[in-house]
C-alpha cells in the first residue's frame, strides 16, 4: 500500500461531501497526480455499470470521471440498494450479493469489511493518491462499532482526514465544534481540518466565525467554500434532489420529472437543471412529463395512481404534453406489467400500466446489465447503459419507431406520437439527445469535462492551509 | 304546439340548475382513490392537488363538454326536424375527428405554438362546414333537408378517411389514433378550461336566445317563413353556432357519443318541445349525465378508466332503442 490518501467525512448526510471529493479529485488530476476515488459503502439507487462488469454508486462514477479514469467496482466496493420494506439489495465489488434488513448486515459486517480493506488496497496500491469519501455523519457514535465507511475505516488505514460542515443548514458551530468534541484520540490526530461549504454571500463575512471554530477546536480551517451555481454533477442520491441547482425553463421545453418514491439514477436528468420534480398533480404547463426508473416498479406505479399523478400524466398525454419513461417509467407507459416470480416484491404481483405504449412487460428474474453505444433516427450517436429487470414485448406490428438503434442494428424502445419509452440511462446525460428530444440549445446543456474544471476551479480559489493535506504532488 | 307553464317552466329550469351546481360540488369527490376530507380541509397534498387539479377541472369539463354536446343536439333536432339529429349528423364532429387523427397520423405534433390535434380539428371542422354548407345549397337556397343529407354525406366520407389514414399509418401511430377516438375527459389546465368554458358558454347563450326561431323552424320551414323567420338565415346560423359547439367540444374531448341524442330526447316529451325551455335545461343536464357517467367511468373498474363515451352510449344505445320501438316523438 503506498498512496497517500485523504479521507472527507460529514458532519451530516448531504452536507457537500461527495462535491467536495470530486473537486479535490479534479483539482489533483488537473495538478497531473495520479488520483483514484474510493467510498467503502453506498447507500444508493444511483448505480452504474462499470465497463469491465460490476456496477457501483453514481457519485463516484463522476469522482472516477472527474480522476479521467474508467469506473471500477474497486471504488465502491459496497453498493446498498434499498429495495422498501426495510431491506436493500447487497452489491459487494459490483456484483449482487445478498438481499438484507439492516439488522442482518451488521452481523455480516466483519465479512464486508475485509471486502473494503481488500479494494482499498488495490486502488491504494496502483494510485498516488486516494480521496475516500465518507458516508453521512461521522460521529454516529451508536454505529461506531459496524463502521466501514467513516472513522472506522480512517483509523484502520491511518489516513488524514478532513470534515465538511454544510453552513447552509445553519448550526455549523454545534456541528463542527460538537463532532471534532467526540472524536476520540486517535481520530482526532487524524484530522487534518474542517471545511466549511454551502456559504452564500460574501465569504469574508465569515472571517470572524473561522476564527472561534479554530480556537475552539484547534484545528485549522481548511476553507470557506461558497454555494455555486454554475457547476452541475452527478446527485448522489434522490435526498439530495431538492437541493439541487434549477435554472429558467427554455420556452416549449418545459420538463417535469416525477419523483418516484423509489427512484432509481436520478442523475440521468443532470443535464435537465430547469425541470421541476413533482411528487402530486400539478396546475402547470409542461410539454414533456418524464417518468424516471423505479427499483420497484409496481409499487411506484400503485403509488403514480394513489396520489392522482398516473390521471394528471395521462390527462396531460392528450392535452399535448409528451410523456417520456425511462427504465422503469418505459414499463410504467406500457399495458400491463407481470411479476410472476415475486421479483420486485416476494410475492408474484401484476399491474395495468398508463396504457400510452403499446408494450407490456414481464419481469425476470435475470438482470440485464450492458453498456451501448446507441443512435437515434436522425444520426445522433450516443453512450448508454442498461440495468433493468424484465422484457418488454410490443403488442404486434412491425412498423414503428424505435427509440435508438444499437451498432448491431438490434432496436431499443419506442417513439411514438406523444409517448417515448427507452431502456436506456445515460441517454439524456448526452446533450445532444436532449437537444434532438426536447428541442432546446446545446448551450442548455453544457458538457461535462467544463464542469469539472470550474469544480477544479472553485476548489483551488477557496482552499487554504493546503500543505496540511499533504496531497500535493 | 302546445307549451308547459311558466311556473313548471321556472320549476324545470331551477332543478335543472340545483343538479349541475350539486354534480359540480359533488363529484369531483367521486373517483378511484379516497380522498381524506381533513387533507382537503387543510389543503395538504395529495388530495388538495387531486381535487384542484385533477378532480375539479374534469368535472367542470364533463359539464360544459357534456352542456355543450346537448344543446347542440337538440338544436339540430328542431333545426333538421329529425328526431335522431346528434351534432356529429352534420358532419362537423366527424370532419374534427379527421383533422385531429390527420394531425396524429402526419406527427404533428405542435403548429404554430398550438397543439396540432387542437389545430387539426379546429381545421377539420371549419372545412367540412363551408364543404356541407356549399353541398347543401341549390339555387343559392339552403333548407334543413338538404344540408342534412349533405352532412350525412360527408359525414360518412369523413368516416371513411379515419379508416383509411387508421390502416395506413404505422403501429404506434395507429395506437394513438384509436386512443384519441376512443373520447374521454381529461383534468385541462385551468387556462384552456377558462377559454372554452367562456366560448360555450357565450356560443349557448346566443343559441338559446334564438329559442323561438328553432321552434318555428321545428314545425316547418315555410310556416316558419310566414311567422318572420329569415330561414335561410336561421339555418345558416344554427349549423355555424351547433357546430362550433361540437367542434371545440371534440378538440379538447375527442369524440363522445349519445349525450347529443339522449339528452333532449329524454326531456322532449316531458317538455313538450318547447326549445325556450328544452335548450336550457338539455345544457344543465347534458352536463351532468356527461360528468355523472365520467365519474362513474373513473370509479367502477378503477385502476383502469372507462372513456365516458362509452358510459353514456351503455345508457344511450338502449334508449335509442326504446325511441325507435315507441316509433319516435318526432320527425
Amino acid at each position: 500500500m503506498t498512496a497517500r490518501s485523504l479521507f472527507v467525512g460529514g458532519t451530516s448526510s448531504n452536507a457537500g461531501k461527495s462535491w467536495m471529493t470530486t473537486a479535490i479529485c479534479a483539482w489533483l488530476r488537473r495538478q497531473g497526480v495520479s488520483v483514484a476515488p474510493f467510498k467503502a459503502q453506498n447507500m444508493s439507487n444511483n448505480s452504474y455499470p462499470c465497463r469491465a462488469g460490476g456496477e457501483i454508486g453514481r457519485a463516484q462514477v463522476a469522482q472516477a470521471e472527474a480522476c479521467g479514469l474508467e469506473p471500477e467496482p474497486a471504488m465502491n466496493p459496497i453498493l446498498l440498494k434499498p429495495c422498501g420494506n426495510g431491506r436493500s439489495q447487497i452489491v459487494v465489488n459490483g456484483r449482487m450479493w445478498n438481499t438484507l434488513s439492516a439488522r442482518e448486515y451488521y452481523k455480516c459486517v466483519e465479512e464486508l469489511r475485509s471486502h473494503v480493506l481488500g479494494a482499498y488496497a488495490d486502488l491504494a496500491s496502483r494510485f498516488d493518491v486516494v480521496v475516500i469519501e465518507g458516508a453521512g455523519s461521522v460521529s454516529e457514535l451508536n454505529l461506531r462499532g459496524h463502521d466501514l465507511v467513516n472513522l472506522g475505516l480512517v483509523t484502520r488505514i491511518r489516513s488524514p482526514w478532513m470534515l465538511v460542515a454544510d453552513i447552509e443548514r445553519g448550526g455549523v458551530f454545534a456541528s463542527v465544534i460538537g463532532t471534532m468534541q467526540l472524536l476520540t484520540p486517535e481520530e482526532r490526530a487524524l484530522c487534518r481540518g474542517f471545511a466549511i461549504n454551502k456559504f452564500r454571500g460574501d465569504v469574508s463575512l465569515f472571517d470572524e466565525g473561522v476564527k472561534i471554530l479554530e480556537e475552539r477546536t484547534g484545528a485549522d480551517c481548511v476553507g470557506v467554500f461558497p454555494h455555486t451555481s454554475t457547476v452541475h454533477l452527478d446527485v448522489e442520491d434522490s435526498l439530495a434532489l431538492d437541493t439541487r441547482a434549477r435554472s429558467i425553463p427554455p420556452r416549449g421545453a418545459r420538463i417535469a420529472i416525477v419523483c418516484l418514491p423509489q427512484l432509481s439514477n436520478a442523475t440521468d436528468f443532470r443535464l435537465l437543471t430547469w425541470a421541476d420534480w413533482i411528487t402530486t398533480p400539478s396546475p402547470d404547463h409542461y410539454d414533456f412529463i418524464i417518468v424516471p426508473g423505479s427499483k420497484n416498479t409496481i409499487a411506484d406505479l400503485q403509488w403514480l395512481r394513489r396520489v392522482g399523478l398516473a390521471d394528471w400524466i395521462v390527462s396531460r398525454h392528450r392535452l399535448g404534453a409528451t410523456i417520456v419513461g425511462i427504465c422503469g417509467g418505459f414499463q410504467m407507459l406500457g399495458g400491463r406489467i407481470d411479476d410472476p416470480s415475486g421479483v420486485e416484491s416476494t410475492t408474484p404481483a401484476c399491474a395495468e400500466g398508463l396504457g400510452l405504449l403499446p408494450v407490456d412487460t414481464t419481469l425476470t428474474d435475470e438482470k440485464q446489465t450492458r453498456i451501448v453505444k446507441a443512435r437515434l433516427a436522425s444520426g445522433v450517436t450516443f453512450g448508454a447503459y442498461e440495468i433493468h429487470v424484465g422484457e418488454t414485448t410490443l403488442r404486434g406490428g412491425e412498423a414503428f419507431r424505435p427509440f435508438a438503434t444499437f451498432e448491431d442494428g438490434t432496436t431499443d424502445g419506442m417513439w411514438a406520437p406523444g409517448a417515448i419509452g427507452t431502456y436506456l440511462h445515460g441517454a439524456l446525460e448526452s446533450a445532444e439527445v436532449c437537444t434532438e428530444l426536447f428541442g432546446v440549445s446545446l448551450a442548455t446543456v453544457a458538457p461535462k469535462q467544463e464542469h469539472y474544471d470550474r469544480l477544479a476551479d472553485w476548489f483551488e480559489q477557496h482552499a487554504r492551509h493546503l500543505d496540511l493535506l499533504g496531497l500535493r504532488p | 304546439m302546445t307549451t308547459v307553464g311558466p311556473q313548471h317552466a321556472m320549476r324545470w329550469i331551477g332543478v335543472s340548475l340545483l343538479a349541475f351546481v350539486a354534480a359540480g360540488m359533488l363529484l369531483p369527490f367521486a373517483g378511484p382513490s379516497t380522498l381524506d376530507w381533513a387533507n382537503v380541509w387543510h389543503r395538504q397534498d395529495p388530495d388538495w392537488s387531486i381535487l384542484t387539479n385533477l378532480r375539479i377541472t374534469r368535472t367542470l369539463l364533463g359539464l360544459f363538454a357534456g352542456g355543450a354536446l346537448a344543446l347542440a343536439g337538440s338544436l339540430f333536432q328542431s333545426m333538421l326536424r329529425d328526431a335522431l339529429a346528434t351534432p356529429y349528423t352534420l358532419g362537423v364532429s366527424t370532419g374534427a375527428s379527421l383533422g385531429a387523427v390527420t394531425a396524429i397520423a402526419l406527427d404533428l405534433h405542435m403548429i404554430a405554438g398550438v397543439l396540432g390535434v387542437w389545430v387539426g380539428a379546429l381545421a377539420g371542422a371549419g372545412v367540412i362546414l363551408f364543404v356541407v354548407m356549399g353541398a347543401a345549397r341549390r339555387e343559392g337556397q339552403l333548407s334543413s333537408s338538404s344540408l342534412l343529407l349533405a352532412g350525412i354525406a360527408i359525414n360518412s366520407v369523413c368516416a371513411a378517411l379515419i379508416l383509411l389514414l387508421l390502416s395506413m399509418s404505422g403501429f404506434s401511430q395507429s395506437f394513438a389514433i384509436s386512443r384519441w377516438l376512443i373520447g374521454g375527459l381529461d383534468a385541462v389546465e385551468w387556462t384552456t378550461l377558462a377559454v372554452y368554458i367562456a366560448a360555450v358558454v357565450v356560443t349557448g347563450l346566443l343559441v338559446i336566445r334564438q329559442a323561438r326561431q328553432w321552434n318555428l323552424l321545428a314545425v316547418g320551414e315555410a310556416w316558419a317563413a310566414t311567422r318572420g323567420a329569415n330561414v335561410k338565415r336561421a339555418l345558416v346560423n344554427g349549423y355555424v353556432a351547433g357546430s362550433m359547439l361540437a367542434a371545440i367540444t371534440v378538440a379538447l374531448t375527442g369524440p363522445i357519443g349519445f349525450v347529443g341524442l339522449v339528452v333532449p330526447h329524454l326531456l322532449r316529451g316531458r317538455l313538450r318541445g318547447d326549445d325556450r325551455l328544452l335548450m336550457p335545461c338539455s345544457f344543465l343536464l347534458g352536463g351532468v349525465l356527461l360528468a355523472s357517467c365520467d365519474a362513474v367511468g373513473r370509479t367502477v373498474l378503477a385502476p383502469v378508466e372507462s372513456p365516458a363515451g362509452a358510459i353514456t352510449a351503455f345508457i344511450g344505445g338502449p334508449h335509442l332503442i326504446w325511441v325507435v320501438r315507441r316509433g319516435g316523438q318526432r320527425g
